[in-house]
């Protein structure tokens, strides 16, 4: 009986622990009433979507499979934009509404100096077939917006591009804060 | 209910024991056990949708 409780309690660790637990820092600020947004995760553009490194393993493998079947393209996205990349979830409380347009801006604050995002991506599924940008479009973030896709935290999944080199290396990227500025209709957001 | 507990123990032993016999099949020697668990609970999350 113990070695099942214990083989039960392996198991839950196992799904619990974060793939990345251990590593990076993250920050969540407040952007506008009802709305936050955590950024989570640098994207290592090289490690994390080069095929010639995506085919050394097998996890990465099945990546490419679904890049050849029209799918994982946020990632594809990632690789064939020059920049630095953000993994952010946006979360939205109920009555909360975020717009994200070509005027939005994620602003991160390291002491006095200021970095600003470029551009604010988002995707429609697990299996990325879709990509939605600010540069393209605007969109509208509701607690029930069905056409994006959300992390298993239940936020919105969002990656946020800045200019090439313009943060900090490795897992110094972590902000003191950071605030979302401009998006039609937003109200003031708080840092 | 015994034939039932050990039908689960033989699926936990299923599921623990994949990772050890791929490794030890695969010819990506160098990736360790526990890699391959990381990456495999990963991909089943969705990568970056884990978060």
């Amino acid at each position: 009986m113990r070695r099942n409780v214990f083989l039960l309690l392996a198991v839950a660790v196992a799904l619990a622990v974060p793939p990345r637990a251990g590593g990076e820092g993250s920050v969540t600020c407040v952007l506008s009433p009802g709305v936050r947004a955590s950024l989570k995760h640098r994207i290592v553009v090289e490690e994390e979507t080069w095929p010639s490194v995506l085919m050394e393993t097998r996890a990465g493998r099945e990546l490419l499979k679904l890049e050849e079947a029209g799918g994982f393209r946020l990632h594809v996205r990632v690789r064939e934009t020059p920049g630095d990349y953000l993994l952010c979830v946006i979360y939205v409380d109920d009555g909360g509404r975020v717009v994200l347009d070509g005027g939005s801006r994620v602003v991160l604050c390291y002491g006095r100096r200021r970095v600003e995002s470029t551009e604010i991506l988002l995707t429609d599924g697990l299996a990325e077939r879709e990509v939605y940008s600010t540069a393209d479009e605007s969109i509208v973030l509701t607690p029930s917006s069905g056409r994006y896709a959300k992390a298993a935290s239940g936020g919105y999944l969002a990656i946020v591009r800045f200019p090439d080199d313009s943060l900090p290396r490795n897992r110094d990227w972590v902000p003191d804060s950071f605030e979302l500025k401009g998006g039609e209709g937003n109200e003031s957001a708080a840092g | 209910m015994r034939a039932l507990r050990a039908r689960v123990l033989l699926a936990l032993l299923i599921v623990a024991a994949s990772p050890v016999a791929a490794f030890a099949g695969s010819p990506d020697g160098h990736e360790t056990m526990w890699d391959w668990i990381v990456r495999f609970l990963q991909w089943a999350a969705g990568g970056w949708h884990y978060y």
